[in-house]
C-alpha cells in the first residue's frame, strides 16, 4: 500500500526523532485499518468456529504454509521491534505487511480448502495479526478479538509465541538435464526466482564442467521441479 | 458486517475497560513487575500532538508487557502548580484551583478518548493537599538532614514572571517558561544542597550508560561539570588579601603573567581604592554588570577590562603581576578569579593583546619551539615544560601533579576539583505552589513546621489582585502563626517551592497513592521501583531528571528506598514538526488530537503517531 512503498526512508527512524506531521499519512493509516477490516470481514465467516491447529498438522498447500510462515516472520519482526528496539514504524510497517500478505492469500486461495486443519491456519494468522496490531490500535482489535468469539478481552491474552519452525522456507530438489538426460540433482529454496534457480543450474560445478565449450541454445525452467539445458 | 465504525468500537471498548478496571495494578510478588510511566502533564487545558505522540509510545510498550505476562504499573497524574494557572487565573477572573481542575477534567475526557491503558484510581494532581503534603514532609526531611539551608544570594530573577529561577531554568541567559530576559538580583531563598550529591549524580551518569539516551547523560555530566585541576591562592602585594583562583592547568602557572577578576569580586573595588583606577574601576563595573552574562562569556562578545590598579604576586616566578578586572570573568564560575596565562589560553592571549599584557611560553611543542612575540594563537596542547624553575623538561601532563605536590607543599595551594553545579534554588516567590513549611520567630530563628501539623494548607479564598505579588505576603490570616517552640507570635515563610520539586518524587507516590499515613509505602516502592521505562521530552534532560536523581539518592540515603536511580531505562521522543516548526500555537501550525480523533479516531491517531515520517533533529 502507499504508505510501505514510499520506501524505506519511512520506516527507520526512531522515536528520539522529530516527527514531522503530514495529513496523507493519517488518510494512510485511517485506509489501513480499514483494509484491515475488510480482510477480516472477507473471512470471518470461515474462520470463526475454527479450532486451533491440530499438533504435528502438515498440509500439502503451498499458499497455507506460506501464510504459516509469514505469521511466524512478523510475530518474531514485531515482537524484536518493540522489546529490543523499541522501533514502533517498523513494527507496525510489518504488520502492514502482513495484511498485503492476507490480501494475495485470499485471491489465490479463497475456499480452496475447507478443511478444519486449513481453517485453523487461517485462523491462527488472524488471531496473530490482531494481537500484534493490539497495542497500537488498541479499539479494533479488541472488537475483531470479540467477533471472532473470544470470551476475553485482549487485555488478558498472551502475546503470540515465535515459533522459528514455522520460518524456515522449504527446499525444493530440482533436476538438471542436459539436452533432456538427468546429469545433476540440486536444491534450490521454495522462494527462489526462476531466473535464481536457472543461474543456480548453471553454476553448478559438474553442469560447468559438462557444458565447456558447447553453446547453450536454451534453458528451459518448469517451476518446482526440472531445469532443461539445451546445448550443441 | 457493517463497515468500520470506529466512533462506535471505539466508545464501547473504552467504557468496557473502564467498567471492568482493565488496567488496575496491584502488587503481587509472584508476578514480575514493569513499572513504565510518562513524564505527567502539565494541565494547561487541552493535549496536543506531542502528548499523543508520548502516551501512544508509553501505552504501546505498557500493553505489550501487560501481554507478555508482566504486572504493569502505567499510572497517570498531574503536574499542577506553576505559573502559568496563575496568570490565566488573573486573565480570567477566576482561581487558579478552580482553572487547574477544570482543565484536568477536560485533559481526563480527552486522554479516555485515546484510549490509554492507565490506571485511573492512581491519579494524582500535586496541587492538591493530599499531595502537597508529603511534598512538605519531604522538604522536612531535607531540612532534617541539612540538605536545605537559607542564603542571600545573587539569583536570577524574571521580570515577567516576578519570581525568581534555578540556574537550570535560566537558557542561554532567558527564562525557560516566557523567554524573557533574566537579571541578577540578590535575594534570601531556600536553596536544596544537591552539590553534596555532585560526585554521586555523575557516577550514577556512567552506571545508566547503554539505558539512557547518551545525550542526556552528556548534558547532565557537562551539567554538573566536574574538572581536575589545582587551587592556588595569590597574595595582593602590599594588602592584606589573598585571592584564590581555581585552574585546571597547573602546568602553566609559571606563564601567568597577569590575573582577571569578575566585575562582581567583592575585591575589585577594595584593590583599587585609593589608586589612581579607582574611578576607572567602578564605571566599568557598573556598566559591565548591566551586560548579560551569555554575551559577556561568549566567544564572539567583546572581552573588555580595566587595571585595577593592584598587583598580585605569582607564586611560582615571585614576579609582581597586574590585576585586572574583565566582563569576561563571571562569579559564579569557579571563585570568580583566573590566573591569565597568555600563551596557552586564547581568551587571555586576546585579553593580553588588546591591552598590552606580557605573554610568556611555558610549554613549547615537542615539533619545535613558537614565538611568543609574534604568536596569535595560544598553545593549549601538551608540550615540554619551559621558563618553569625545576620543571623544565618535565612534559607538561605529568607536570600537572608535580605542580599540585610543589604547591602543597609550599602551603600555596593544592589539588582540587570544582564542579560547575550549583545548589538549588527552590523559592518562588508567587502564589499558587506548595507553601514552605518553616516558621520564622524572632526569639527562636528559624524553625520547621512539626510534622503533624502538615499540610499547611495554601488558602483558596485570596484576592490574587495586582499581577507579580504573592498574595500570601499580605494575607495575615496566612503568615501569623505562632511558633512551634516558644509559642510566641511568629511569622510563616510565605515563599512556595519550585514546582520542580513536586515532580522530582512523584513517580514514587503512585506506588501508594491513596495512603494518607505515609508518603510512600515502603512495601509498594520496593516492589514497582524503579520505573522501568521512563518517556519523556529531551527538554527535561537537565531539569527535571537531574533533580529527580538528586531526591533519589537523597531518599536512598534516609533509608526510604533500595534502588540508586529512579529511572532505570529512559526514552526521549522527539518533537512533532509541521511545516518545518515544532506545532505551536504562535506559529499557528497546531494539528488538533481531537479533531484527529473525530474524524479518524484515536486508533488511527494512535497508528499515525508511531508510524509517521520522522526527520533528523538538526
Amino acid at each position: 500500500m502507499e504508505l510501505i512503498q514510499r520506501g524505506c526512508s519511512f520506516c527507520l527512524p526512531p522515536p528520539a526523532k522529530d516527527l514531522e506531521w503530514n495529513s496523507q499519512g493519517v488518510e494512510g493509516c485511517y485506509r489501513f485499518l480499514k483494509r484491515v477490516w475488510r480482510i477480516f470481514d472477507d473471512f470471518l465467516s470461515d474462520i470463526k468456529e475454527a479450532g486451533s491447529i491440530p499438533k504435528g498438522y502438515e498440509t500439502s498447500s503451498k499458499e497455507l504454509r506460506e501464510l504459516r510462515r509469514i505469521t511466524h516472520v512478523t510475530i518474531g519482526r514485531v515482537t524484536d521491534d518493540i522489546q529490543t528496539r523499541m522501533q514502533f514504524n517498523t513494527a507496525i510497517a510489518a504488520v502492514m505487511e502482513f495484511v498485503n500478505h492476507l490480501y494475495a492469500f485470499r485471491d489465490n486461495w479463497f475456499l480452496k480448502d475447507n478443511s478444519d486443519g486449513a481453517r485453523a491456519i487461517v485462523r491462527e494468522s488472524f488471531d496473530t495479526l490482531i494481537l500484534l496490531l493490539s497495542p497500537f490500535a488498541p479499539h479494533i482489535a479488541e472488537e475483531m478479538w470479540s467477533l471472532l468469539g473470544h470470551k476475553t478481552s485482549i487485555v488478558q491474552v498472551e502475546w503470540p509465541v515465535f515459533n522459528k519452525d514455522f520460518t524456515t522456507t522449504e527446499k525444493l530438489l530440482i533436476v538438471v538435464q542436459l539436452n533432456g538426460k538427468v546429469r545433476q540433482r540440486i536444491t534450490v529454496s521454495s522462494s527462489s526466482s526462476q531466473e535464481d534457480i536457472k543461474s543456480l543450474a548453471l553454476n553448478d560445478s559438474k553442469i560447468k564442467e559438462q557444458i565447456k565449450g558447447q553453446e547453450i541454445k536454451k534453458v528451459i525452467v518448469v517451476p518446482g521441479k526440472l531445469v532443461n539445458i539445451v546445448v550443441r | 458486517m457493517p463497515e468500520y465504525n470506529f466512533k462506535s468500537i471505539e466508545v464501547k471498548w473504552q467504557s468496557y475497560w473502564e467498567e471492568n478496571k482493565s488496567f488496575k495494578a496491584e502488587r503481587d510478588s509472584s508476578k514480575k513487575k514493569y513499572y513504565l510511566l510518562e513524564m505527567f502533564p502539565y494541565p494547561s487545558g487541552r493535549i496536543h500532538m506531542g502528548h499523543v505522540r508520548n502516551y501512544g509510545i508509553g501505552d504501546a510498550i505498557a500493553r505489550f508487557m501487560r501481554m507478555k505476562g508482566f504486572n504493569v504499573l502505567h499510572p497517570i497524574g498531574w503536574d499542577a502548580f506553576g505559573l502559568p494557572a496563575e496568570n490565566a487565573a488573573i486573565q480570567n477572573n477566576t482561581h487558579p484551583a478552580q482553572w487547574t481542575e477544570d482543565n484536568i477534567a477536560a485533559m481526563q475526557v480527552q486522554l479516555r478518548r485515546l484510549g490509554l491503558s492507565y490506571d485511573w484510581d492512581r491519579e494524582i494532581a500535586t496541587c492538591r493537599p493530599e499531595y502537597y503534603r508529603w511534598n512538605q514532609w519531604c522538604f522536612l526531611k531535607f531540612y532534617e538532614k541539612g540538605l536545605v539551608y537559607r542564603k542571600k544570594s545573587q539569583v536570577n530573577w524574571c521580570n515577567t514572571c516576578n519570581t525568581v529561577l534555578a540556574n537550570e531554568q535560566v537558557i542561554n541567559g532567558c527564562c525557560w517558561r516566557c523567554d524573557g530576559e533574566a537579571e541578577d538580583r540578590f535575594q534570601e531563598g531556600w536553596f536544596f544542597k544537591i552539590t553534596d550529591y555532585a560526585d554521586r549524580l555523575l557516577d550514577g551518569c556512567r552506571q545508566l550508560s547503554g539505558k539512557w539516551p547518551e545525550q542526556v547523560l552528556a548534558m547532565q555530566s557537562n551539567w554538573i561539570g566536574k574538572s581536575y585541576g589545582a587551587e592556588v591562592n595569590f597574595k595582593i602585594k602590599e594588602k592584606n588579601e589573598v585571592i584564590k583562583v581555581f585552574t585546571t592547568r597547573p602546568d602553566t602557572l609559571y606563564g601567568a603573567t597577569f590575573m582577571v577578576l569578575a566585575p562582581e569580586h567583592p575585591l575589585v573595588r577594595k584593590l583599587s581604592l585609593g589608586t589612581e583606577q579607582e574611578i576607572a574601576v567602578e564605571k566599568f563595573v557598573n556598566k559591565a554588570k548591566q551586560e548579560d552574562k551569555v554575551t559577556r562569556t561568549s566567544e564572539t562578545g567583546e572581552k573588555n577590562g580595566v587595571f585595577t590598579g593592584a598587583y598580585a604576586v605569582n607564586p611560582l616566578t615571585g614576579e609582581d603581576i597586574p590585576v585586572w578586572c574583565a566582563n569576561f570573568v563571571l562569579m559564579d564560575y569557579g571563585t570568580g578569579a583566573i590566573m591569565s596565562v597568555p600563551a596557552h589560553d586564547q581568551r587571555d592571549l586576546d585579553f593580553a593583546r588588546k591591552y598590552d599584557l606580557p605573554v610568556r611560553m611555558v610549554i613549547q611543542p615537542v615539533e619545535g619551539p613558537l614565538d611568543e612575540s609574534n604568536m596569535t594563537e595560544a598553545f593549549f596542547a601538551n608540550g615540554v615544560m619551559v621558563n618553569s624553575g625545576s620543571f623544565n623538561g618535565l612534559f607538561s601532563d605529568e607536570a600537572k601533579s608535580k605542580v599540585c605536590e610543589y604547591l602543597e607543599g609550599a602551603k600555596i595551594g593544592k589539588a582540587s576539583v570544582n564542579f560547575r553545579l550549583r545548589d538549588w534554588g527552590v523559592s518562588r516567590q508567587r502564589y499558587w505552589g506548595t507553601p514552605i513549611p518553616i516558621i520564622q520567630c524572632d526569639e527562636c530563628g528559624l524553625i520547621p513546621v512539626p510534622e503533624d501539623q502538615l499540610p499547611i494548607q495554601l488558602p483558596l479564598d485570596v484576592d490574587l489582585g495586582n499581577r507579580g505579588q504573592s498574595p500570601l505576603t499580605t494575607l495575615a490570616e496566612f503568615y501569623k502563626t505562632q511558633c512551634p517552640e516558644c509559642g510566641k507570635l511568629a511569622r510563616r515563610e510565605t515563599d512556595t517551592l519550585d514546582t520542580f520539586v513536586c515532580s522530582s518524587w512523584y513517580f514514587n507516590r503512585y506506588t501508594s497513592p491513596d495512603n494518607n499515613q505515609v508518603a510512600f509505602n515502603s512495601d509498594d516502592l520496593d516492589y514497582w521501583m524503579p520505573v522501568d521505562q521512563y518517556i519523556g521530552g529531551i527538554e527535561h534532560a537537565i531539569l527535571h531528571l537531574l533533580y529527580s536523581r538528586f531526591f533519589h539518592l537523597v531518599f536512598k540515603d534516609l533509608g526510604f528506598i533500595k534502588s540508586d536511580e529512579p529511572f532505570d531505562r529512559l526514552l526521549t521522543q522527539g518533537m512533532v514538526i509541521k511545516d518545518g516548526a515544532k506545532m505551536s500555537k504562535s506559529k499557528g501550525n497546531v494539528v488538533d488530537p481531537d479533531e484527529i480523533i473525530q474524524n479518524y479516531g484515536a486508533d488511527t491517531a494512535r497508528l499515525f503517531i508511531l508510524f509517521a515520517a520522522t526527520r533528523e533533529r538538526s
